[in-house]
């Protein structure tokens, strides 16, 4: 590598770097509690019931939240995946800001309800939402999106960087007793390069991520259409068939999987006159990619069922490698630690420069001082 | 060793033991690769860990290290 080739890839590192490294800095430290999420939620004080089947009236769970909470409706139903318990939103239209939520935790076995604070509020909520969005919506996630594009950047140009810089070295060489400078840049060389793959899988993945509302749209616009128009005329509109009918129907056509969420008539995920029901595998991966099926909200017969589009499969895959939330607790410490490391490249970077300037400062002071003489 | 594996080697086989053990509890099923996926994953850190401990820095450093014996310090002054 010429010595221009090396300070274009130096101005490129840097900049890329500093403008992000604060909002890189963010995401590192709120996502560290976000990764314990499971440890650190409410107990939901489960017994075990006999069988652990789900037999319970979903129904009855519904009719239960709305009277909780008179005048609103029932927009979705959120299964989990680990634990036998549904989310039950009221909301006050089908189309209210998921933020507005009120939720009812019910055990899907007994049909007992559970108290729980909301998820919408306290120290982990805080956590997620400066992590999605920082309070901004749709374009605070982009804006987010826009960081971790320039933290790619940062990555793959400090790769770039490790060669010329650690050349008359052996791999993990931190040198002490000749300068605090230097002790920072081998350790942030070191510290760099081991976390690469990792750092840069997360980096993307949440760049992907961020993209889960265009995603979304696109889907809603193509697949949902298209889904819904394979339906026949609805006869009688005002007919409701019951969400147990519907999941039973739903169950017997899509053998083998698991719902994961129902999305009402007159959601963004449904039609007017359909309920939309996302299911999902049971294996690590395919438990994480949602296959949507359509009903006919009268009738209760499957309308369509298809696989997602292949940007909503990069999106859902992309979420484990980015959560770190597939592999147990020991993978969430791993990551946790992973996490911590990266913490400590940003800061050191961050000190790398700031001592660069200060010297240049220093230098040039001098150099006025001298001349001044 | 030639200087391109000695720089590169460890972080290659870093960054594929990781890409291993990101995918291995992904798409793999059951106990042993998700142990596989923990031992993989556990990797960058224990080099860091060995690479940082007293010894390693006894060995290799205050002294300059390169084929010349002489650090130049050109690279630092890059930064």
């Amino acid at each position: 590598m010429t010595p221009r080739t090396v300070r274009v890839w130096s101005w490129i590192h840097r900049w890329s770097s500093l403008v992000c490294t604060v909002f890189a800095l963010l995401l590192c430290l709120t996502g560290l509690p976000l990764i314990f999420k499971d440890e650190l939620g409410p107990d939901l004080g489960l017994e075990n019931a006999a069988g652990g089947a789900a037999t319970a009236s979903l129904e009855s769970m519904i009719s239960r939240a709305q009277a909780a909470r008179p005048g609103q409706v029932v927009p979705y139903l959120f299964f989990d995946r680990d634990q036998p318990i549904v989310k039950v939103p009221t909301s006050p239209s089908m189309t209210s800001d998921p933020a507005s939520f009120h939720y009812q935790v019910f055990d899907i076995r007994t049909g007992r309800q559970i108290d729980v604070p909301q998820p919408n509020e306290g120290f982990m909520y805080v956590m997620l939402r400066l992590h999605l969005d920082l309070f901004a919506g749709v374009k605070g996630t982009l804006f987010l999106g826009l960081m971790g594009v320039l933290l790619v950047v940062a990555i793959g140009s400090g790769v770039a960087l490790y060669g010329p810089f650690t050349r008359r070295f052996d791999f993990g060489v931190v040198r002490r007793g000749s300068g605090r400078h230097r002790t920072w840049l081998d350790l942030h060389n070191l510290l760099g390069i081991v976390t690469l793959a990792w750092f840069g899988v997360v980096s993307f993945t949440g760049v992907i991520n961020t993209l889960a509302a265009p995603i979304e749209l696109a889907w809603q616009a193509n697949q949902l259409v298209e889904m819904s128009s394979q339906a026949k005329p609805v006869e009688n509109e005002d007919r409701r068939a019951s969400i147990d009918d519907v999941l039973r129907e739903v169950r017997a056509a899509v053998p083998g999987m698991n719902v994961m969420t129902v999305a009402f008539p007159g959601t963004p995920f449904a039609t007017p006159s359909h309920v939309a029901v996302f299911l999902t595998g049971s294996t690590p991966l395919t438990s994480r990619i949602l296959k949507p099926a359509l009903v006919d909200a009268s009738s209760g017969a499957v309308v369509a069922v298809r696989d997602m589009p292949w940007y909503a499969t990069a999106l859902f895959t992309s979420q484990p490698l980015h959560f770190g939330d597939y592999g147990g607790l020991p993978l969430k410490i791993i990551w946790a630690l992973l996490d911590v490391v990266t913490i400590v490249v940003l800061i050191s970077g961050l000190y790398l420069w700031w001592g660069k300037r200060r010297r240049r400062s220093g230098v040039a002071a001098s150099e006025v001082s001298e001349h001044g003489r | 060793m030639s200087g391109f594996r000695r720089q590169w080697l460890w972080p290659l086989i870093l960054a594929a033991s990781t890409v291993f053990g990101l995918v291995a509890a992904l798409v793999g099923e059951g106990a042993v690769w998700l142990g596989l996926s923990w031992a993989t994953l556990s990797m960058p850190l224990l080099t860091i860990l060995r690479c940082l401990t007293p010894s390693r820095r006894d060995d290799k450093s205050p002294s300059v290290v390169g084929r010349s014996g002489k650090w130049s310090g050109s690279e630092d002054r890059r930064w």
